[in-house]
């Protein structure tokens, strides 16, 4: 029996000169040095709503790495979310173009192939006002910390599919 | 004593901004005025970097227009370097670009302004988006506009190496050569983009310029102003989107200016105001009497308007056509009317799309040798190219090594930011009397905003992209009495 393998995307959101707003796209460089699947995709770079969905066609799973601004939250604070279209109503305001959830909801709309899940790992921060391809310390310090999880969350998927290929073996056997 | 009228963040535009406006004690318009609480400081980033970083640092400044910044950014390093790109090279910047400027323009008609008319501007405002765009015109439509635009930025990520931030343009010429498999899928691309060109100009005309109550609003003194206009244009006075001549026209339509980059700063001065960010550039040889419009005031317009306005025609027989019938509708030349951008828009798609047809089916754009590498010794180098949102300059000095030791950046929609700041307190002043504010009349008021496709440049965005529209508006003890949210 063949097993399917899980096309996944990793993209890093944010711009490479704005201090902190780079978290995501400095998680996505260590990333591209650990993990070497040829299922797994990474890439990194600002992105609009519309463009988002011309990335994560093609894909079953994506996860965003990106900064977030929160009103009680601490700069390094670790946040994952998971992206449900349906639960949220279409905006008609974004940085430009469309935003995220409209996106998702045109790709529904066309019914297009959309992955089957969308997670966004984010990054408290203090200062993406500042120009400088530096993140300021907390946040710094936090770029590590989301490489281990998402590196854990990849490995227990490749275990658990594997898991479940030698099951499959051992029921057809 | 007044009432403030906050709309912030401005919905549907790249960047963060808000409308501020001022009632007075009868409730009717003191003063309104777009306020850019962002400071770029890419200038003051570029010093003391190697100039030939720009074209990838520049298209940072947002994720609207990288192509544009990369591609001035490069002509200004031909300049720098005193390297004109080899024919081939040149021919596959153009086609990328007039790619890039067809699909921007496309979305800006179909996703940002067009919900406006397309869906209308009394909808509700949670139907005022592209969902609601697609609930007028169909689904297959729909998945027309994205599968083109897919196509075209194909051309940019297959050319350009990465589609939101290019990186093809280097010193005298491009990265690579076009293949002539490439040729042959893009052959097809810009066949296909003509006719999409030509849909939605008929789209237009069907839904817009058909309905009486459209063409009287575009027409109507609200979305007026008679300014100077400036655009790219060729040796023949026709629109250009990559090189030529920067001219500008008056408000009768006659030749002011028309210049090369070179002498820019000759022709155009930045002014600044204490409360916003964002700089007013003028003509210097006008002069900066304020936020009006006329003959002795030096405010001008760029962008699509200002670009049709500013040159005798188009370059590329089918937006010929609908150049003429563009000014037969609208009364002559020139236009003076705010709304028809969106219009103007649509003819220029066209344009860049007749424009990448011509190019691919050059022979020439297939010749391998793309690089001209006789660099001379760096000292100045200026870029001009027209960005969808209007006439962009890089200006770079450096040292004899390259390193930056000045940059100025005018960036297209700055260029518009008096003329905006105008549009938007007329149309207040027209729309809001008595106190009376509505989501609807507040959304007229961002219409004349957003006919000009502003650009402010972010470095932000949300989770969920959701920015609702807020509007507080203000007792004269700055206690907020009233407070609407569109969604």
């Amino acid at each position: 029996m063949t097993e399917e393998i899980l096309k996944i995307l990793i993209y890093g959101v944010g711009n490479p000169y704005r201090c902190d707003d780079a978290v995501g796209i400095k998680i996505t460089e260590e990333l591209k040095k650990r993990i070497k699947k040829p299922n797994i995709t990474i890439k990194s770079g600002s992105i609009d709503g519309l463009s988002m969905l011309d990335e994560i066609l093609g894909y079953d799973k994506v996860l965003f790495v990106d900064s977030i601004k929160t009103t009680d939250g601490k700069p390094g604070d670790i946040y994952k979310i998971k992206v449900n279209p349906l639960k949220k109503k279409p905006s008609l305001s974004a940085s430009h173009g469309i935003d995220f959830i409209t996106a998702l909801r045109l790709g529904r709309e066309f019914g297009y192939k959309m992955p089957t899940c969308i997670d966004i790992y984010a990054v408290e921060i203090e200062n993406n006002s500042c120009f400088s391809e530096e993140c300021t310390e907390k946040v710094k310090a936090s770029i590590p910390q989301v490489v281990e999880r998402i590196m854990k969350e990849i490995n227990k998927q490749g275990n658990s599919r594997q898991r479940t290929r030698q099951l499959k073996t051992t029921n057809e056997g | 004593m007044y009432k403030k009228v906050t709309i912030d963040p401005i919905t549907r535009l790249e960047g963060h901004g808000k409308i501020e406006i001022f009632l007075d004690d009868k409730g009717d318009v003191a003063h309104a005025c777009l306020q850019v609480p962002e400071l770029r400081g890419y200038e003051r980033f570029a010093v003391g970097r190697l100039a030939e970083e720009m074209p990838r640092i520049t298209e940072t400044i947002c994720g609207v227009c990288p192509t544009a910044h990369h591609t001035c950014s490069g002509k200004a390093l031909d300049d720098l370097y005193g390297v004109e790109p080899p024919p081939a090279a040149r021919k596959i910047r153009e086609f990328i670009y007039n790619a890039f400027v067809f699909e921007d323009h496309n979305l800006h008609f179909y996703f940002l302004g067009g919900p406006d008319f397309i869906v209308g501007p009394d909808a509700p405002a949670a139907e005022r988006n592209i969902l609601g765009v697609i609930g007028k015109v169909g689904l297959e439509i729909g998945k027309k506009v994205i599968d083109i635009r897919k196509r075209t930025r194909n051309i940019i990520q297959t050319m350009g190496g990465r589609v939101i931030h290019p990186v093809h343009c280097l010193p005298g010429g491009v990265s690579k050569p076009m293949t002539k498999e490439m040729q042959e899928e893009f052959k097809k691309t810009a066949e296909d983009s003509i006719e999409f060109a030509k849909f939605s100009l008929q789209a237009f005309a069907d839904i817009v310029l058909a309905n009486k109550t459209y063409v009287d609003l575009i027409i109507g003194d609200i979305y007026k102003h008679k300014t100077y206009y400036m655009g790219l244009v060729d040796d023949n006075n026709k629109v250009n989107f990559y090189d030529g001549w920067i001219r500008v026209v008056d408000q009768e339509g006659k030749e002011f200016a028309k210049f090369k980059v070179h002498d820019y700063l000759e022709h155009i001065a930045e002014g600044v105001e204490s409360w916003t960010y964002i700089k007013f550039p003028y003509l210097k040889k006008v002069g900066w009497k304020g936020f009006v419009d006329g003959k002795d005031s030096g405010v001008y317009r760029v962008a699509p308007l200002g670009r049709l306005n500013a040159s005798d025609g188009m370059a590329t027989p089918l937006a010929q056509e609908h150049y003429e019938k563009f000014y037969e509708t609208l009364g002559g030349k020139p236009a003076h009317n705010t709304l028809a951008t969106h219009w103007a828009r649509l003819i220029e798609a066209l344009q860049a799309a007749e424009a990448m047809v011509q190019l691919i089916n050059d022979p020439e754009i297939l010749d391998p040798n793309i690089r001209n590498m006789d660099f001379q010794i760096p000292k100045q180098g200026i870029g001009v190219i027209e960005a969808p949102r209007g006439t962009l300059f890089h200006h770079y000095e450096t040292d004899e090594k390259g390193v930056l030791t000045k940059a100025n950046l005018i960036v297209a929609t700055v260029n518009n930011s008096a003329a905006m700041n105008m549009s938007i307190e007329k149309a207040a002043r027209a729309l809001i009397k008595g106190g009376k504010v509505n989501d609807g009349l507040l959304n007229m008021v961002e219409m004349a905003f957003r006919a000009y496709d502003p650009c402010l440049a972010c470095a932000t965005h949300t989770i969920n992209g959701h920015v609702p529209l807020q509007v507080d508006i203000y007792n004269a003890d700055k206690e907020i009495i009233k407070t609407l949210k569109t969604v």
